[in-house]
């Protein structure tokens, strides 16, 4: 591992991450290579590992393997590494974050940084944050504009917090593998489902068995590129310096990218015929009281601390 | 005692199949005629079936179940039998002990990490001790199969 | 002097473990392992890799289904089924021909597994085609055949495993599978007349003790007119026939997913047996599930150290590499499908299904996708291809379960599968060069 090694012997290292090779995170992938090598003349390159091939599927376990020093480098999102490190769910609290404004004054600044110091000790340097997006609620069976329309209705959800949220709804959270997801709401095994417009709903065809589209940025999913911190200790201080920045720029244009496919996605859902509900201010109030104590539970988990960390930035945050 | 330790595998996989049909069905039962989820059960069943799959590789060892090419065995004579018996029984012995240790580091890192399960949340390694104890299982089965077949005069069992 | 990637090297080690009477799955994982090692790179996962591989929740369907299969065998419902076709369509010359052809097609549509077939049906279909003049070897032959296609008609193991490793759409599959099972149901009819070619006749002695046996079972002699003795048959066998439309009927119904129906058959097969038929005992039952566990262990051992190996495919490397050069060797997609076709059935000759596609997709996928081909119709042809596997000698595991319960060998039982492999062979190119077959459904 120097950087006076011919491009003959260039080191390169394997970055895994859990979406498939057409999506944003990929092309974050891609430009993150490509910056490598660039700064350094072709000596550092990463080998990019979609679909969670290295850690065989299970997407979950990447991050692992990238604590240990089993796997350089791992782009994933913070709901994928909570059952390694449990203060990840705080991105995701329930109506944590309203807007980008927010999310990038948390995220990019302190709060953010207390995060990468958790992850630390359980073996991973947090170069940079990317986006997944904030989660939106599709379904096939009506608008859904208040915590009433949800009532009963079987959605698909993604981890153990938003069960508990779905819960408090009212309506009746399955979990049910992503790839059965598609044909399970084709035919009504459950009506909806939760994800980002731009890395899911779109790419994924979800518009071709969904009706509604509810924007209620009820949850906000970031991802980060990742580097195991036995790799980054390895590294002397300039290629250290040479791949966080590389990892920051990667991320900045992978989060334009995801922001621009999630503005476009709306406009392809609805070119698709789906209809699109928008919330005002007062029905998103309805649904952050009905969550609150959902919020409240999983704040305990995470730590008051950093929660407290996390609100004071959203505070802080001029309005837009 | 004797016929409990040789139905050891038996008496699991059935009590843990049974289980995981009766939670399998309560859940699309409960979720097509009321408002609950038991949604995070589904780990458990997952779970019950990495069970299955190490003990009841015990069972179909017990049985010389697994799938194996026997075109070479069939043709070859008493005395090479034998040693294809000994050396595939070896072979298999070194795999098994490989992939228990490897394991068993596995179970030592999440123990380590404190790395919990998706939807119930509970340690991992709960899960994951299942996999080597069904693997030592697995080597005692696999052992006691080649002794049966060296002691059976020309036998073979696929 | 040969310079070998490790993924290569590894290829080569698993041939020889499996020549050498190493059991699949641990020839996988040995051989993956060994190349882990050169490759330096790995090893530290393998704990990883054997759990994330089988802890999928996917999979699942393929313990229940054996489960369910097992369950209808021990209860009878098989038995009341073949019963019923008997009664309807016996009665004509050669009748058990099509009697054994519908009730694999029937059949099929409630087990998830090949061989679990042939030892469910094949001891009754056997005996009632004897009676009516076939000979053991051909009836063994159209067994092993109609059981094959439990692979294509679903609910199909297979299938669910194609469609995780493919990352298509499972009920899509299913779908889009039940077409060419009929059709190849239906091809298995024109091999028929074949019979007296194909192996030798039963002795009179053999014919005549079988046909009583049945004639009795299926009430024929008994003075009572043909609407009776058919209406009988029906209520006997309602239940049995109701599975495939409680299974599939579920699926599309959006009562519960393909994994989900799986259980519910279990269910249901335990319904029948305790409280319809009441064939079924608490005992019976447990015995049933701890030997299901066995079977459903025998695949499932595969794909765990599968895993391992599709590992070493993938970062290796060697999956560019072999794609690339399936591609380079012609532009035309109908050559390129031809030719993975014939790769399947060479290696269903000496492979079993589950551990081909864990094999051979990885590699096949990525073409499927650069020739823009549909990878629904693409998991029906190579699920078509890769039941013929099961009736090929060397390795047939269906010839080697009907060699089992009929006591016959298993030359004998090859030679009467040659008409119904000529007629699938048809039927497999007519599957891959009409995709419409499979895709109308979709
Ligand atoms: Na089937
Ligand atoms: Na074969």
């Amino acid at each position: 591992t120097t950087l006076l090694s011919l491009s003959a012997h260039a080191d390169t290292y394997r970055l895994t991450h859990n979406t498939s090779d057409a999506t944003s995170w990929q092309k974050g992938a891609e430009k993150f290579n490509e910056l490598l090598k660039q700064a350094s003349d072709g000596d550092i390159g990463v080998r990019i590992f979609p679909n969670a091939v290295l850690s065989g599927g299970d997407q979950m376990k990447q991050a692992e393997m990238v604590g240990r020093g089993d796997i350089d480098f791992v782009i994933t999102s913070a709901i994928n590494v909570t059952p390694l490190i449990p203060e990840m769910a705080v991105f995701s609290l329930p109506y944590l974050f309203s807007n980008y404004a927010q999310v990038d004054n948390a995220i990019q600044g302190a709060p953010g940084d207390a995060v990468k110091e958790i992850a630390r000790d359980n073996g991973i340097e947090i170069l940079a944050w990317g986006e997944n997006g904030f989660r939106e609620l599709t379904n096939s069976v009506k608008p859904v504009s208040s915590p009433a329309d949800l009532r009963g209705m079987k959605i698909r959800v993604a981890g153990p917090m938003y069960i508990d949220v779905f819960d408090a709804l009212g309506a009746n959270p399955q979990q049910i593998q992503w790839t059965e997801t598609f044909s399970a709401l084709q035919q009504g095994v459950v009506d909806g489902q939760e994800n980002p417009v731009g890395s899911i709903i779109v790419p994924q065809r979800l518009y071709e068995v969904q009706k509604y589209l509810t924007e209620w940025h009820y949850s906000y999913d970031p991802i980060f590129i990742g580097v195991s911190e036995k790799r980054w200790n390895g590294w002397d201080a300039k290629t250290q310096a040479l791949v966080a920045k590389a990892a920051q720029e990667a991320m900045a244009y992978q989060r334009d990218l995801a922001r621009d496919q999630t503005r476009s996605g709306v406009e392809t859902l609805k070119q698709h015929g789906m209809t699109v509900t928008t919330l005002d201010a007062t029905q998103l109030e309805a649904f952050k009281q009905a969550t609150s104590e959902v919020y409240d539970q999983w704040a305990a988990r995470v730590g008051e601390d950093l929660v407290t960390q996390f609100e004071q930035a959203v505070k802080d945050t001029a309005s837009q | 005692m004797r016929s409990v330790w040789h139905h050891f595998e038996e008496v699991i996989c059935g009590c843990v199949f049974l289980g995981m049909t009766l939670l399998g069905f309560i859940n699309v039962v409960v979720r097509n005629l009321t408002n609950y989820s038991l949604a995070s059960t589904q780990e458990l069943i997952i779970n019950g079936m990495v069970l299955l799959t190490v003990f009841g590789a015990a069972i179909a060892a017990k049985r010389g179940q697994h799938l194996a090419v026997t075109v070479l065995y069939d043709i070859a004579p008493a005395r090479f039998k034998r040693v294809l018996v000994v050396v595939s029984t070896l072979l298999v012995l070194v795999t098994l002990v490989l992939c228990t240790l490897f394991t068993v580091t596995l179970l030592g890192h999440q123990y380590t990490s404190g790395v919990v399960s998706s939807a119930l949340q509970v340690p991992q390694w709960y899960y994951t001790l299942i996999v080597p104890l069904g693997f030592v299982m697995l080597m005692i089965r696999q052992l006691e199969l080649a002794i049966a077949e060296l002691r059976r005069p020309g036998g073979v069992a696929c | 002097m040969l310079d070998l990637s490790a993924g290569t090297q590894m290829i080569i080690l698993f041939f020889v473990l499996v020549l050498i009477r190493v059991p699949v799955a641990f020839s996988l994982a040995l051989s993956a392992m060994a190349a882990m090692y050169i490759m330096g790179f790995g090893l530290d996962m393998v704990g990883d890799l054997i759990v994330s591989g089988i802890a999928k929740y996917s999979l699942l369907a393929i313990p229940f289904f054996i489960l369910a299969g097992n369950i209808m065998g021990i209860t009878g419902i098989a038995e009341k089924m073949i019963n019923f076709f008997r009664t309807l369509v016996g009665g004509l010359p050669g009748g058990m021909g099509l009697v054994g052809t519908v009730v694999c097609l029937f059949w099929g549509a409630v087990s998830g597994s090949g061989p679990a077939s042939v030892a469910a049906i094949g001891p009754l279909i056997i005996r009632g085609m004897v009676a009516d003049g076939y000979s053991r070897a051909f009836a063994a032959g159209l067994v092993c055949t109609g059981a094959a296609l439990s692979l294509i008609i679903p609910p199909s193991i297979g299938l669910v495993i194609y469609g995780i490793l493919a990352g298509t759409s499972i009920s899509d599959l299913f779908l889009a599978a039940i077409l060419p099972g009929l059709m190849l149901g239906l091809l298995m009819l024109c091999a028929l007349p074949f019979a007296r070619l194909s192996a030798t006749p039963p002795s009179a002695s053999e014919s005549a003790s079988a046909d009583a046996a049945f004639l009795r079972a299926v009430g024929e002699g008994s003075g009572l007119p043909y609407a009776t003795r058919l209406l009988r048959a029906f209520r006997e066998a309602f239940w049995g026939l109701l599975t495939p439309v409680v299974i599939l009927g579920g699926i599309y119904g959006g009562l519960f997913t393909p994994t989900e129906a799986a259980i519910v058959a279990t269910v249901f097969a335990m319904f029948v047996g305790f409280f319809i038929y009441r064939t079924l005992s608490p005992r019976a039952l447990f015995a049933c599930v701890a030997a299901s566990a066995g079977s459903s262990a025998v695949v499932m051992l595969v794909v765990a150290f599968a895993s391992l190996f599709g590992w070493v495919v993938v970062v290796d490397g060697l999956v560019g590499n072999y794609s690339d050069a399936l591609l380079g060797i012609s532009q035309s997609p109908w050559v390129i499908v031809l030719m993975m076709l014939v790769i399947l059935l060479l290696a269903g000759m000496f492979m079993d299904a589950i551990t081909i596609m864990f094999i051979t997709l990885p590699i096949f996928m990525p073409v499927v996708q650069q020739l823009g081909l549909d990878p629904t119709w693409f998991g029906v042809a190579l699920m078509t291809a890769l039941s013929i596997g099961l009736i090929t000698p060397p390795v047939g595991i269906n010839l080697f379960v009907a060699a089992n319960i009929t006591g016959l060998p298993l030359g004998q039982i090859a030679r009467g599968v040659i008409p119904f492999l000529i007629v699938s062979l048809i039927g497999l190119l007519i599957v891959a060069y009409v995709p419409a077959i499979s895709l109308i459904a979709l």
